[in-house]
């Protein structure tokens, strides 16, 4: 199988194929599904939750009312950007003298290559917004309240045709991976076989070295036998069970080389440039924090065919003292966006051209946050309820593949926010980056079509 | 590794339990407090526990893929065994009485099987050759019944269930919730009053969002199927009253909470005739719930004026509140689904599927203890279609014909190398997933520095937690839980058990680090080595037997068989630069032991 099957693009050109159906029935004839002019644009996505539901406008469609985002706007922004930046994406303490010389910029400096979809809503038919944080969750990482499976077990899924075929060509491509809520990498039935890798992180120095590669042999062979003879001596019925276990170690071996490679070794400050660029440049420019780290830790994943990491970052969950707090908190976050501005344009993709080409940086929450009608709560904070303030993902997307850099795709009513442009279910979002990345997609929520608004 | 970082110095811990109920020793506080506060409600000497296993009549029995059909004479033959579990006395139509057999097992087979479900841990080499050899088993699974071991399992399980989550929902509830589900699994609290609590605790009600969240979320949890939809809204209106809000907690700030709300009253607290409607259930009888606002408790601003904050609900109004889980505990299904949950939990399948008689027998055993939960684990963990081997035997889709094999959860797996190696890791707390939450500097500071409070810190160090010199939680457990898919954070629902590579990858890894393979220390040699041996020892075929019988003993419960042998002496054989030390091979076999299917199934 090669990679032009995945170019469903080709397979929705189809007046000639289904004439040719009519005319030979018992040629196969794919079922006509929804896609965009994306499909497969993309290689890699980096999805970062803002955690605990975020505060959209005090970033990403800022130019609204007080009571929506009391900080203000961003100054300094740079031209083409329309979608409002607020002032929470200008936190640079991070920002030292020797950061901007290296050319990290400000957020309001590259704004123009960011499209925001102010209104991103988990059900667009519903009465109000779901302000719970188990269920708002839910619907952020499953898509629905009680999803079985996670969006990124839904991407392996997608991929599984290209995943196979890259097994049979003898290639080793990493599987998507979680470093955040394993919720989003839920799957049962016939999809567990799909679900992501779920790091904690530094949790991947476990995966280093290969365990079993630096036993003797004569150790090597005693951890077989005992498998072997365990798998014998049970009924045939429960073999499986213990098959998959083996097959699972023998795997395990052919991963274990990249594991053990020094790229992934983000924590040793490394020199070693690898793609243009050394984990001690990377890690001076996504600092410390622990959602830095995970950043830097996913470039070096997507060096190895790993389609998509998924980040939770932060802690905005801030019921009071948001309006001394979270200044301070969006520091991390910021750096993270700025930083992967810097590296995605610099770091030399295996395949040709920079990252910054190949990948797609999105950002949401599981919902946004409502002060109801004042700048901020009895305890200077914002909650979350059933309006258009809490209802609201203003997601962004940055990078290559996205087409409408610094457009606002969508518009709410300064006053109240209610929405005056296009409102975009959160399903049609996911499904529309796995179209980016060439994930088929049929198989989920049907009502939810991927979208072409953010097609090149 | 994320370490919570809290740039403060050692500080002493003084107790800081001056506002009444709130011990951060003992910080539960709930309605579970109201109940179960008595002796249990049966003396825990459940019957069944001594059958032996029945020879199958002598027909030819069904072949595979056949429908069993228990005829007159399996009717007979059945009713003249001397049975008196009630799950043996359930599968005996479908198993022994049309001449399918069951497989003996031995003691030390039956024993992990029996700790690993029980207890959550493999058994240690002293417990297999004392408590699992007690003259029945039925005396066996009473003494782990009655552990604190087993009910801690227990509550670790309705954790997962309840998703306990100190950002989704205060933690005086989770704690309160997982004291009674303690309660229940010591006998305290009967199973249906249980239900009753439970349907409707503030752990529940404040993580969902809407009436008819609520009601499907209590069918799903106590009748195991969604509602219709018309079953749907009717329960809904018995959870009107139930509003998400905040409490501001004292010492650790702003908690989400459960409030109530007046609904369907008049000014008086009188039942409104134009909206009562909306607070009546009428599908199992009429039923309206309501209560009587009571000025004095009200909250009196805020967004939740006007409410009524739940921890000041009276036990009477509790009572009141309870009332959706007490009418789904008087449906049958109710005890049903317990019955095809919990067989489920120790065979691996629902047994009643195929044995339908099964699922009877066990509700009336069930009820014929007052509903005390213990008697349905002893009657299945005594049963045969669970003590039985699940070596040897031919292929066949009936499965109660030969014993379950399931792949251990996750801590289990880490406590028992943990125990057995001594390996050095923290630990874990189902009812607070993010300790550190407390740990951060907040506004307080009430002589901690920095804002950390130390009723925050008092709580976390009585926890299960650990809190090192730094005021930072170790979190190497839950780090490697985690990955490997136990103990939850429960954002949303949390536990994964499963076979991936990189599960495996992490596995291998832990297990080589313990074992002290490559560049790491490991273990104690002692712990590896039969005592007395020297880890500087010369390794001959005497030497390599006695440190794989050493370890076996150990880490699998069970002697080396031959092969076993030949395999560790031809490994010694292949040791070089020879001569080897016991030092260099028994690490090795360390690894070969810990990281076998065998630590992973049961």
């Amino acid at each position: 199988m090669t990679r032009s099957k995945f170019n469903r693009r080709r397979l929705l050109q189809g007046a000639g194929l289904a004439t040719a159906g009519l005319a030979f029935p018992h040629l196969w004839i794919p079922r006509e599904v929804k896609a965009t002019e994306a499909f497969g644009t993309a290689k890699h996505l980096v999805y970062i939750r803002l955690s605990g539901g975020f505060r959209f406008p005090v970033a990403f469609n800022g130019e609204v009312g007080e009571q929506f985002n009391p900080f203000g706007m961003a100054s300094g922004v740079a031209s083409g950007t329309e979608w409002g930046v607020g002032r929470m994406l200008d936190q640079n303490e991070w920002r030292t003298d020797e950061l901007a010389a290296l050319g990290m910029k400000r957020v309001p400096e590259f704004t123009n290559e960011v499209a925001v979809l102010p209104c991103v809503d988990h059900e667009p038919l519903a009465g109000s917004a779901d302000g719970n944080h188990a269920t708002g969750l839910e619907r952020f990482l499953t898509g629905e309240v009680g999803g079985e499976t996670g969006l990124f077990t839904m991407l392996g899924y997608g991929l599984r045709e290209r995943t196979e075929a890259d097994t049979a060509a003898g290639i080793v491509n990493l599987p998507p991976v979680i470093m955040g809520e394993a919720g989003m990498g839920r799957g049962s039935g016939e999809y567990a076989a799909y679900r992501p890798a779920v790091l904690r992180g530094d949790d991947l120095d476990r995966f280093a070295a290969g365990a079993t590669s630096q036993l003797p042999d004569w150790a090597r062979s005693m951890t077989e036998g005992y498998d072997a003879r365990n798998k014998e001596r049970h009924n045939p019925s429960h073999s499986g069970t213990v098959d998959a276990y083996i097959r699972s170690r023998e795997a395990t071996r052919a991963y274990a080389d990249i594991f053990a490679s020094d790229i992934l070794k983000v924590g040793d400050g490394g020199g070693e440039p690898y793609d243009g660029l050394s984990n001690a440049e990377l890690a001076q420019v996504f600092g410390d924090s622990g959602g830095g780290r995970a950043a830097h830790l996913a470039l070096r994943l997507f060096h190895f065919g790993c389609p998509a990491v998924y980040i939770d970052q932060g802690g905005y969950d801030m019921h009071s003292d948001e309006e001394m707090d979270l200044p301070g908190r969006m520091e991390e976050f910021v750096q993270i966006f700025s930083a992967l501005e810097w590296s995605l344009k610099r770091l030399e993709h295996p395949t040709g051209g920079t990252y910054w080409d190949h990948t797609i940086v999105a950002v949401g929450s599981e919902f946004s946050r409502s002060a109801r009608g004042a700048r901020f709560n009895s305890a200077r904070g914002s909650d979350h309820g059933g309006d258009f303030a809490t209802r609201w993902m203003s997601m962004p997307f940055m990078g290559g593949p996205i087409g409408p850099k610094g457009r606002r795709l969508g518009a709410t009513d300064p006053g109240d926010l209610s929405p005056t442009g296009e409102v975009y279910s959160y399903r049609s979002t996911w499904k529309t980056l796995m179209d980016f990345l060439g994930a088929e997609t049929s198989a989920f929520f049907p009502a939810d079509e991927p979208f072409d608004v953010l097609c090149p | 590794m994320r370490r919570f970082v809290i740039v403060l110095g050692v500080v002493a811990l003084a107790g800081c339990n001056d506002i009444e109920g709130m011990d951060p020793a003992d910080p539960a506080r709930g309605p579970g407090q109201l109940v179960g506060n008595g002796a249990p409600i049966t003396d825990g000497n459940f019957r069944g526990g001594a059958d032996e296993m029945p020879e199958p009549r002598d027909v030819e029995p069904p072949e595979e893929g056949v429908i069993v059909d228990c005829g007159t004479g399996c009717a007979s033959y059945c009713d003249s065994l001397p049975l008196d579990n009630p799950v043996n006395v359930g599968m005996c139509p479908v198993t022994w009485g049309v001449g399918l057999a069951t497989r003996p097992v031995d003691r030390n087979e039956a024993c992990r099987r029996l700790y690993a479900d029980l207890l959550g841990r493999f058994p240690s080499a002293d417990e297999l050759g004392t408590v699992c050899q007690a003259p029945t088993w039925g005396e066996t699974v009473s003494t782990l019944l009655a552990t604190e071991e087993f009910v801690r399992v227990q509550q670790r399980r309705w954790a997962d269930e309840l998703l306990y989550n100190n950002r989704a929902v205060n933690f005086e509830r989770a704690y309160d919730m997982d004291e009674l589900v303690g309660k229940t699994f010591e006998g305290r609290v009967a199973y249906d009053g249980f239900a009753a609590v439970t349907s409707a605790h503030p752990v529940i009600m404040r993580r969902l969002d809407t009436p008819g969240d609520r009601a499907e979320f209590m069918f799903e949890l106590f009748l195991g199927r969604p509602p219709y939809e018309g079953e749907r809204s009717d329960i809904a209106r018995l959870y009107q009253l139930w509003s998400n809000g905040y409490f501001d907690h004292p010492h650790v700030g702003r908690l989400p909470d459960s409030y109530i709300q007046f609904s369907c009253v008049d000014e008086d607290g009188n039942a409104d005739p134009a909206t009562i409607g909306e607070c009546t259930s009428v599908l199992w009888g009429h039923h309206e719930l309501t209560l009587r606002p009571d000025v004095k408790r009200l909250t009196k601003d805020g967004e939740q004026e006007g409410q009524l904050w739940s921890g000041k609900l009276l036990p009477s109004e509790w009572e009141t509140l309870q009332l959706p889980g007490r009418l789904i505990a008087s449906e049958p299904a109710f005890w049903e689904h317990v019955v095809e949950q919990t067989l489920t939990r120790y065979l691996g399948y629902d047994l009643a599927i195929d044995a339908p008689a099964v699922r009877h027998e066990l509700v009336r055993y069930l009820l014929e203890y007052q509903g005390d939960i213990r008697a349905l684990h002893y009657a299945i963990a005594t049963s045969f279609a669970y003590l039985q081997s699940s070596k040897g035997g031919d292929e066949s889709a009936r499965r109660w014909t030969y014993g379950p094999y399931k792949q251990i959860e996750v801590e289990g797996w880490i406590d028992s190398i943990k125990a057995t190696t001594g390996a050095d890791l923290a630990r874990c707390d189902h009812r607070l997933p993010h300790p550190e939450d407390y740990l951060e500097p907040g506004e307080e500071d009430d002589g901690y520095g920095q804002g950390l409070s130390g009723w925050a810190l008092a709580l976390i160090r009585n926890s299960r937690w650990v809190v090192d010199g730094d005021l930072e939680v170790e979190d190497d457990y839950r780090n490697l839980a985690r990955t490997l898919g136990g103990c939850p954070s429960n954002e949303v629902g949390g536990r994964f058990t499963t076979i991936s590579v990189l599960n495996t990858a992490v596995q291998e890894s832990f297990v080589a680090e313990v074992c002290g393979i490559g560049d790491t220390d490991g273990v104690s040699l002692d712990r590896l080595l039969p005592g007395g041996m020297n880890g500087d020892t010369v390794l001959d075929d005497a030497t390599a037997d006695s440190i794989l019988a050493h370890q076996q003993a150990l880490f699998l419960g069970r002697s080396p068989d031959e092969e076993e042998l030949e395999e560790a002496r031809a490994a010694a054989s292949q040791c070089n630069p020879a001569p080897c030390t016991a030092r260099s091979f028994a690490r090795p076999v360390c690894f070969a032991l810990l990281s076998s299917s065998e630590m992973l199934f049961y």
